[in-house]
């Protein structure tokens, strides 16, 4: 996001060599911030596209019965939605903020394998050009859910092999993401970086990539068996050959859970950093957090079975699931509990990345209250498949993983383009979003529990009420982004005089070895490892201030 | 590499129990991605260039630390030139060379350009005929880099 900065860096220091110039710049690049700035870009372009198709849902279930497009077009917007939404926006936007931050974050001069990390972006437009491709296929885009279950996946037309393709490269590039995460973060801090001082977005993006290293290969041996059911007489989930569909549903939520854990892990980093630097105040049990994201992790293998309580299991298996899923909650609630333990007594102040995250904290907590009443199998019988279910997941995952990315982006923005984004707008971005967000969701609530079936485009007259505020809110939600949009690329541009000249440390409670770099970061940043024995890293941290207590007791 | 390459594994051997085995090779796909990264990295963790100014020697090896070593090269000290060339396009990092008799060696390869520019300073005044007293011998005592790790913390 920074073009203009760099040509810059290339006058102050002649001999330090910066980016080439042009668009082969974009697409030779090895470089950990242009690859961060690149998945950036891509994932609000994808986030674009998945809310234009939200759009179409919603405008579609303004009113009961049939308006703007027939049932079958329906379900392909459903089903590209979600892929687009979770493979092509909050995926590719955690790889983006943690190519950015995790090299400044550590003090490292670029991830480990600075190569793979190129061709696992440029992976995704190829991936994403084929799957939107198969809108204008004969037979149209997949409809049969992004969970992808057989028998009615099979129907899909000529799209089925490209959507399997599709999810094979998305799977290899969020793979080679994760790889490269992992081992940079393993063996590439800096000196005196030990693994209990790294700043918590680092540690979550470990175990992140932790997750994804585990279940990525399940979900591809999934959608091959898929493949070859259909197309080479295999019967791994066919009946009539001896197979068992219900199986691929217990594989596709062994992935598909740890997969909704990925996408909110990185996001509890960012809260964790950015709410102590707003409270001016160390983060409120660091360990405790660790441990906690570390055991999420773990239970997150444990639970998949919560999303097919009406499939039939044995009792013992509906309460097995239905313990180890309520079980979450306990380190889901340390979590909060820490959050709000540091802002307790803090001289908090409330700009926009703080607005985000404490908003965060509220309304993710409101997603995972619906979950525990989901996690009651009795209780799931009747909102299983129901509106109820996706205010649940939306909860979690807008409010709670996209409002913690736009958070982090409006934290770290003066950072990566040496200007201020404009507070005020900033601020009425965070009160647009959080007010149309909820109006969009809280009501869907209602509609759920009341009956209401998700994934169909006609519904019974009585959920009228609630259908009309939620496309009122989708539609507000969808145009206030665009003041962010806007915001944020008058950074990288310097349109309207932005403010420049920032100091290393923007904001004055932020801690870490990134804030000790120039605003703009120079295009290469620790190249010499620096030396963390200063307060910078352990600022941020109360457990080191316990210790030292310790020590004079 | 032991915490995912067990519970990887043991995922898909428990899938392919149950006969759903395709997914057994991607997570061996995967797991030897993983171990290849580490390995890499680990690797290029360990590679040492060391330059040694012995009497009227100039000894260059190179090798991974605990690994085999390598010797480049051994010059006289007083016929051999150092230099640092501009990368050969644009934005290729620059290079630090070691010349003599018409050969021509690269050193310093994992250094930044400021690093090389440094190091070519100190390799000049070390190569000088007359050594200032105490730089000769085993220069690694000395200010600078000199006898060096030069790709360590990489
Ligand atoms: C306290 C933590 C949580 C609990 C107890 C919980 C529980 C559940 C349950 C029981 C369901 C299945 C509902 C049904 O289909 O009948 C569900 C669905 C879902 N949850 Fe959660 N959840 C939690 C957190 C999260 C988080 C953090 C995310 C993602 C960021 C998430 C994303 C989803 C999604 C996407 C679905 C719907 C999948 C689909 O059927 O398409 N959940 N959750
Ligand atoms: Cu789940």
């Amino acid at each position: 996001m920074a073009h203009h900065d760099h040509a810059h860096d290339d006058h102050a220091h002649d001999e330090h060599h910066g980016p080439e110039k042009g668009i082969m710049r974009w697409i030779k690049t090895t470089n950990h911030k242009d690859l961060g700035t690149l998945y950036l870009f891509f994932a609000f372009t994808m986030f674009f596209i998945g809310g234009l198709m939200s759009l179409v849902i919603r405008a579609e279930l303004f009113h009961p019965g049939l308006q703007f497009v027939d049932p079958e077009f329906f379900n392909q917007m459903t089903t590209m939605h979600a892929l687009v939404m979770i493979f092509g926006g909050v995926m590719p936007a955690w790889v983006g903020l943690a190519n950015w931050m995790v090299p400044m974050m550590i003090g490292c001069s670029d991830l480990a394998l600075p190569r793979i990390n190129n061709w696992g972006f440029w992976i995704l437009p190829f991936a994403f050009a084929m799957l939107l491709g198969t809108l204008f296929m004969e037979g149209g885009a997949p409809a049969g859910g992004w969970t992808m279950y057989p028998p009615l996946v099979l129907q899909t037309g000529n799209a089925f092999p490209f959507l399997i393709f599709a999810v094979h490269l998305m799977g290899v590039s969020s793979i080679t993401g994760a790889i490269n995460v992992a081992v940079t973060i393993l063996n590439m801090r800096a000196p005196g970086m030990s693994l209990l001082k790294m700043p918590l977005f680092v540690w979550t993006w470990l175990i992140t990539a932790y997750l994804l290293i585990a279940v990525m290969p399940v979900l591809a041996g999934a959608v091959t068996m898929l493949l070859t059911d259909k197309y080479f007489l295999t019967s791994f989930f066919t009946a009539s050959g001896g197979g068992d569909p219900v199986m691929f549903q217990h594989i596709f939520w062994f992935f598909g859970h740890p997969e909704v854990y990925i996408l909110i892990l990185p996001a509890f980093g960012i809260v964790s950093t950015i709410i102590p630097t707003f409270a001016r105040k160390a983060l409120f049990g660091y360990d405790s957090m660790v441990y906690a994201v570390a055991s999420i992790a773990f239970l997150s293998f444990i639970v998949w079975a919560h999303h097919m309580f009406t499939v039939g299991m044995p009792l013992a298996g509906e309460l097995f699931f239905m313990f180890a899923t309520m079980l979450i909650a306990v380190p889901t609630g340390v979590k909060v509990f820490n959050w709000v333990a540091t802002m307790w007594k803090g001289s908090m102040t409330f700009e926009s990345p703080m607005l985000f995250a404490l908003a965060f904290v509220f309304l993710f907590t409101i997603g995972g209250f619906s979950g525990l009443m989901l996690a009651i199998t009795p209780v799931d019988f009747q909102y299983h498949d129901t509106y109820f279910v996706v205010a649940h997941f939306h909860y979690v995952l807008v409010p709670g993983a996209v409002f913690a990315i736009l958070a982090g982006v409006y934290y770290w923005i003066p950072k990566w383009t040496g200007r201020m984004y404009s507070e005020k707008w900033g601020k009425i971005h965070f009160w647009l979003s959080a007010i149309f967000i909820n109006i969009t969701f809280f009501p869907q609530h209602f509609a759920g529990l009341a009956g209401m079936q998700r994934r169909v485009p006609d519904y019974a007259v009585q959920f009228v009420d609630w259908n009309v505020w939620s496309t009122i809110g989708a539609f507000g939600f969808f145009l206030a982004q665009f003041i962010f949009i806007f915001n944020m690329l008058a950074c990288c541009y310097g349109w309207f005089g932005r403010k420049q000249g920032l100091p290393d440390r923007v904001w004055e409670g932020a801690h870490g070895l990134e804030w000790t770099v120039p605003s703009p970061a120079p295009y290469h940043t620790f190249e010499v490892p620096p030396v963390i024995s200063d307060n910078e890293v352990t600022a941020a941290h109360d457990s080191v201030d316990a210790l030292d207590k310790h020590k004079l007791s | 590499m032991a915490l995912v390459a067990v519970p990887g594994l043991g995922i898909a051997g428990v899938f392919a129990a149950q006969g759903f085995w395709p997914i057994f090779p991607f997570a061996g796909l995967e797991l030897s991605a993983l171990g290849a990264a580490l390995w890499v990295s680990l690797r290029r963790n360990r590679y040492r260039e060391v330059l040694r100014f012995e009497g009227g020697q100039l000894v260059v090896e190179c090798g991974d630390l605990g690994g085999e070593v390598r010797r480049v090269l051994a010059w006289p000290r007083t016929w051999t030139r150092v230099a640092l060339e501009r990368g050969r396009r644009g934005n290729d990092p620059q290079r630090l060379l070691l010349m003599y008799a018409g050969r021509r060696v690269e050193i310093g390869r994992c250094l930044t350009d400021d690093e090389r520019a440094a190091l070519r300073g100190r390799i000049k005044e070390l190569l000088r005929p007359v050594v200032p007293e105490g730089a000769a011998g085993a220069v690694g005592r000395g200010p600078g880099p000199s006898t060096q790790d030069m790709c360590s913390g990489e």
